[in-house]
């Protein structure tokens, strides 16, 4: 039986979409047999970062309807035979889908893969609660400012109502720079904050906009910032102890050198 | 003397200030209290509290947090001794 998790923020725009595109990708390279699902209905994304969007037939709506079997609706990644996706309606509304059904999806992918990666709607509503009833396990995505954290806050909260747990934390787009000046909060901050597990940082990387304009998420490449950091983290989820290397805003160690340690994997 | 330590005390920077105002904001969103009621509260539990004992009232804090999925709420009252007219229940 795979393990289904659900990747959310509250705030939009923090990048759920693109760790949920490269924690698939990552699981994948690493033979793991991985879906990940478009919950957000209406608003689909998550077919263009993976660069799969001329390849889907079918969603995750016509197959709730029984307008098609789950199979036919998986699109198969072009790179990599062991990941799918399972597309969002672009054309139909959140309504379109009730939980009830969200959690027989849910049971019936957890069949076929290891992995079942769910990207989450922005918001509170119906989209999300979809998004999260058939997880196992929660992670949610924040980036280092004070509108994101305190939705990060309120969904965490609202996770934990529905029974999931404590969820994981992923930090992203951190600069260092901004950091070091002290006009970003650090990773200690929003810890402290939050007082959620960490599972991994990201850095601002402008590889993430490349990789997302050609379709083809940063983590297939070796010599990105952002790359070495999604790696870690799926490292993390298969249960590696990659430490994460904290950065403290006020130390003279060398900025560069702590850049190195932190993205190196050691 | 007072301005020598303001002189040598570092401005505060940015990432400072968004961290204290979201540790206000998420005190509030956390207990679903508005502003009022936890005014409203914070005096009914200080006028009881001043029936036995004396406390340091500018240096009153209250904190909410969380932990493994459960919500705390922190009263900090700095206890300066016991007034006068309980003494004789002793």
């Amino acid at each position: 039986m795979g393990e289904v998790y659900v990747i959310t923020s509250g705030k939009g725009g923090v990048g759920k979409t693109t760790v949920t595109a490269n924690l698939g990708v990552g699981l994948a390279l690493r033979g793991a047999k991985v879906v990940t699902v478009d919950a957000d209905i209406g608003l689909r994304n998550l077919d263009v970062v993976l660069g799969l969007e001329n390849r889907i037939v079918f969603n995750i709506v016509d197959v709730v309807e029984g307008s098609c079997r789950l199979e036919q609706a998986l699109v198969r990644d072009k790179r990599l035979e062991n990941l799918f996706l399972l597309p969002a309606a672009q054309t139909r509304t959140k309504e379109a889908i009730t939980s009830e059904q969200m959690l027989e999806v849910c049971s019936k992918l957890r069949k076929i893969f290891d992995y079942v990666l769910i990207d989450s709607p922005a918001g509170i509503e119906t989209g999300f609660r979809n998004a999260a009833i058939g997880a196992d396990k929660a992670i949610v995505v924040t980036t280092p400012e004070v509108s994101a954290v305190r939705d990060a806050d309120r969904i965490i909260g609202l996770l934990e109502a529905m029974g999931k747990g404590v969820p994981q934390l992923i930090i992203n787009r951190i600069r260092l720079d901004m950091v070091e000046k002290g006009d970003m909060l650090s990773v200690r901050d929003v810890l402290d904050i939050l007082a959620v597990p960490l599972l991994g940082i990201i850095p601002d990387d402008e590889e993430v906009i490349v990789a997302t304009n050609k379709g083809e998420p940063v983590i297939f490449r070796d010599d990105s910032d952002a790359s070495r950091a999604f790696k870690n983290i799926v490292a993390r989820l298969q249960g590696e102890d990659v430490p994460i290397i904290e950065l403290s805003p006020r130390k003279n160690t060398g900025f560069w050198s702590k850049l190195r340690q932190l993205f190196g994997g050691r | 003397m007072l301005s020598l330590f303001k002189l040598f005390k570092k401005k505060e920077s940015s990432s400072q200030i968004a961290k204290s105002r979201l540790e206000i904001m998420l005190k509030h969103d956390r207990m679903e209290l508005t502003k009022d009621d936890m005014l409203e509260m914070m005096d009914r539990i200080l006028m009881v509290l001043k029936d036995y004992v004396n406390y340091d009232k500018d240096r009153v804090q209250m904190k909410v947090k969380r932990e493994n999925g459960e919500t705390f709420l922190f009263i900090s009252v700095p206890v300066i001794g016991r007034p006068a007219s309980r003494d004789w229940e002793r």
